[in-house]
């Protein structure tokens, strides 16, 4: 009985699988993420002066400049080391103690504002401009 | 009896003792499915590079709930999925961050279902279910992690819940509108 009358409310809902008002909220999302990539891009400056930042749960350890020679880093995680590898001005993580190996898989970074992350590692490296990133002026 | 086994649904009557029974049935089956469909996903191997990135194959049970039964029902099967799913990872901050996403997830999109505006559709209130989900998992995944680097991932999360939020609405509204023809769907 319930069924009965239920049906014929939320028949049209069940019928067509998109209604204008979707294409609306793709578009907000897209929006909106395109203002946050935007404004992370553009805080951390521009591509001129750049280092690289590396943090273990939340505190920076280590910081290098991103075009000086060739560097091999060993980072102490939270579950084993990370090998970060900065050379010819770009960086990459050549191995992590991490399962699924998606911060291997993030490739090279070299533009400010692009980061690495291992999460199961908890290390995060990040290219920044050398005035400071955001974190510096929030402090 | 002929025409009522060839529309169930619509013609079935049952005792409110049976009802009672009937709904239990389906919500079990629901969460089971949801748990064999979390299982599923748990073997592909991720294919991008970002924490946290998933299909969601298993909020496909929540929103099927969410259209066959309601939005109580859909809450039920959600936080019983979760903490079922939880149970067999052994993983207590996925279940904290599966958990807390999918009900503010069930949430939204019951909202959305039950007042009908902004006027979306299924595949509509799926995304915007989606895009809470990854929202409220990284909004967790830092604050439980202790770990704000994890902030840069927010627009990607948000911009790959369109897709996967597509994806599952499409399935489910599929699926509802066959399941809704058979004596599984509806209110009984």
């Amino acid at each position: 009985m319930s069924a009965a009358g239920r049906k014929p409310k939320r028949g049209g809902m069940l019928s067509r699988w998109w209604a204008p008002a979707d294409i609306l909220l793709v578009l907000a999302v897209i929006g909106l993420s395109a203002f946050l990539i935007m404004q992370s891009v553009a805080s951390a400056g521009d591509d001129f002066d750049l280092e690289v930042s590396i943090s273990v749960n939340g505190q920076e350890v280590l910081v290098f400049p991103l075009q000086e020679g060739r560097r091999e880093l060993v980072i102490d995680g939270f579950q084993g080391k990370s090998y970060v590898e900065i050379v010819d001005g770009r960086v990459h993580m050549i191995d992590s103690a991490c399962p699924d190996k998606l911060c291997v898989h993030m490739g090279w970074k070299s533009h400010s504002g692009e980061s690495i992350i291992c999460l199961p590692n908890r290390v995060v490296i990040e290219v920044r401009s050398r005035e400071g990133g955001p974190d510096v002026i929030n402090q | 009896m002929s025409s009522t086994s060839e529309r169930p649904s619509t013609y079935w009557y049952s005792p409110p003792s049976d009802r009672r029974a009937r709904l239990v049935s389906q919500l079990g089956l629901l969460v089971a499915l949801g748990l064999i469909l979390q299982i599923i996903e748990g073997m592909i191997p991720p294919i991008l590079p970002l924490p946290g990135a998933k299909l969601g194959l298993a909020n496909l049970a929540t929103v099927v709930a969410l259209i066959l039964l309601g939005p109580w029902e859909a809450i039920t099967v959600n936080v019983l999925r979760c903490l079922l799913g939880g149970l067999l990872r052994g993983s207590f901050v996925g279940l904290t961050i599966s958990l807390s996403a999918g009900t503010a997830a069930t949430l939204v999109m019951a909202a959305l279902y039950m007042l009908q505006f902004p006027p979306l559709s299924i595949t509509g209130i799926s995304i915007a279910g989606a895009v809470t989900h990854n929202a409220v998992q990284l909004g967790v995944a830092i604050w439980l992690v202790g770990f704000p680097g994890l902030r840069h991932l927010l627009p990607y999360l948000l911009l790959l819940a369109i897709p996967t939020g597509f994806f599952i609405g499409i399935i489910s509204q599929r699926l509802a509108l066959a399941l809704s023809r058979t004596s599984l769907g509806g209110v009984g």
